[in-house]
């Protein structure tokens, strides 16, 4: 643990609803180098329901700067959810950045031990899949200079990683192999993550995808 | 910069008249003022060095190979031409090992990094040259750099003629690709060409049947007919039909002509804001 980066970014969801868009967005915003807390990740599966489990994830919630809340079905029912979102406005310092799905009413009353948040007079920003989330999230962060002055520098890969996603790179466009000055659309396609230069690039990749499937690129 | 929109001649089967017509209606854009380029990329059969009467020294095979850049590759026929737009065209080599080597010497890695070569180099064609339309002709039927260039264009115009085997293969072609490419933005209608049994004098009588015909096309094939050419004899047995829309503008050939160019336009311009907005 002693020379381990801290977390940049945590993120707070309930499992059944909103594990995919969870997980999809950690990928991402590791891949663009947002060091990015989720707990089914970044915490041992044995440590389940253990004091270790809970140390690790209040360590990683008291250095993240950003608390970003997913708000999928039932996530304002789940008691860990609620607990999360309690301790990271106790920090008092922490960026709240909430997603709301678009199937979901913007009007949301929380119930924090007694005290309420009306969630509906927060800045929310909907979204309606996992690519868009990626999208906003990544672009909310870019704008927030403050938080990250520096730009972000993805993590160290493990060998494994390395050969898994060498496509995907964020400074170099998957389609035209241009070097992306801006910022990069980043697109999972087929459960792996591209970066693009802009929207034309994107459709003609996936144009080369649904024509010759995974052979392409 | 403008919205650079790419436009695909294609056909299931070969002599349907691909290069005679994207020719012309790239010639047509150039004459009203549009920056246009026009690429041969029939990298199986090439004809636009013939029809253009061109020895060209560096090829779209070169440029495909990354030993040349698109401002090498591309000639420049304005002025030659006396058109009032840009009028870039770019060649590929019919030499015989340069058609062989396409697809026959190269390996998929090679095939991938021409294909992003030449997704670059359309981006320099906006970038560099202010291109506003880019036309690609493409090589008859389902055939490896058919599908690549078809991929990467934004409208396609499939050419057919009236026979049974032309319009069974488009219909497949359509269900092949067609419709893979269309979920990703590409747009894709008919033109018929050498329409048979019309005369000049006799067009109005004509234009009933026409109509019939291209309404049960449509039904058949599944795409919607945009345009349609009748068979004119002295078109059809030119030796060399050069530039007709431009050099005999009163031609009802080149009327029809220029009626697709705006249909073409008309919808390009369409599509293309809505997909800008989303």
């Amino acid at each position: 643990m002693g020379n381990r980066r801290p977390f940049d970014i945590f993120l707070c969801h309930k499992k059944s609803s909103g594990k995919d868009f969870a997980d999809h967005l950690k990928l991402g915003l590791e891949e663009l180098g947002y060091h990015t807390f989720l707990d089914s990740k970044d915490i041992p599966k044995m440590t389940d329901g253990t004091e270790e489990w809970i140390q690790i994830r209040d360590q990683a919630l008291s250095e993240s700067k950003v608390f970003i809340l997913l708000i999928t079905p039932g996530f304002n029912l789940s008691a860990e959810v609620l607990k999360e979102i309690r301790s990271a406005r106790e920090f008092g310092d922490k960026k709240f950045l909430y997603f709301r799905h678009r199937d979901l009413g913007r009007k949301i009353v929380l119930d924090l031990e007694g005290k309420k948040i009306d969630l509906g007079r927060q800045e929310q920003v909907s979204f309606e899949n996992k690519e868009e989330l990626l999208r906003l999230a990544h672009g909310i962060l870019i704008q927030n200079k403050d938080l990250f002055p520096v730009p972000a520098s993805p993590p160290e890969k493990t060998e494994a990683q390395k050969g898994q996603n060498q496509e995907s790179k964020v400074s170099i466009c998957a389609m035209c192999s241009k070097q992306i000055k801006d910022q990069p659309i980043v697109e999972t396609i087929d459960n792996r993550l591209y970066s693009f230069d802009c929207p034309d690039c994107v459709r003609t990749f996936k144009k080369f995808r649904s024509v010759y499937g995974d052979s392409f690129p | 910069m403008g919205l650079l929109k790419t436009v695909a001649l294609h056909s299931y089967k070969g002599g349907t008249g691909k290069t005679t017509l994207i020719s012309n209606i790239a010639a047509l854009y150039a004459k009203n003022g549009f920056n246009v380029a026009l690429l041969d990329f029939d990298l199986y059969a090439p004809s636009l060095s013939s029809y253009f009467k061109k020895k060209p020294s560096v090829f779209i095979n070169d440029l495909l190979s990354g030993q040349a850049k698109i401002s090498d590759v591309v000639y420049d026929l304005t002025s030659e031409l006396g058109l009032n737009g840009k009028f870039l065209v770019g060649f590929s080599s019919s030499r015989k090992e340069d058609v062989n080597e396409i697809d026959m010497k190269h390996d998929s890695k090679w095939q991938i990094e021409a294909v992003k070569r030449f997704i670059k180099a359309k981006q320099e064609l906006n970038t560099q040259f202010k291109i506003d339309y880019l036309f690609l002709d493409t090589s008859p039927g389902i055939r490896y750099w058919s599908i690549n260039t078809l991929a990467t264009s934004d409208y396609i115009f499939l050419l057919l003629k009236d026979s049974d085997m032309d319009i069974e293969g488009t219909r497949k072609m359509i269900i092949d690709i067609y419709d893979s490419l269309s979920r990703y933005g590409a747009k894709y209608y008919a033109i018929l060409n050498k329409v048979p049994g019309e005369t000049v004098k006799e067009e109005s009588m004509q234009i009933k049947d026409e109509k019939a015909w291209i309404s049960e096309l449509e039904r058949v094939v599944g795409a919607d007919v945009v345009g349609s050419i009748p068979c004119f004899c002295d078109i059809q047995f030119s030796r060399h039909e050069f530039l007709f829309s431009i050099r005999q503008p009163s031609h009802p050939f080149s009327t029809r002509l220029e009626k697709i160019a705006e249909t073409i336009k008309k919808l390009s311009e369409t599509t293309k804001k809505n997909d800008s907005q989303q």
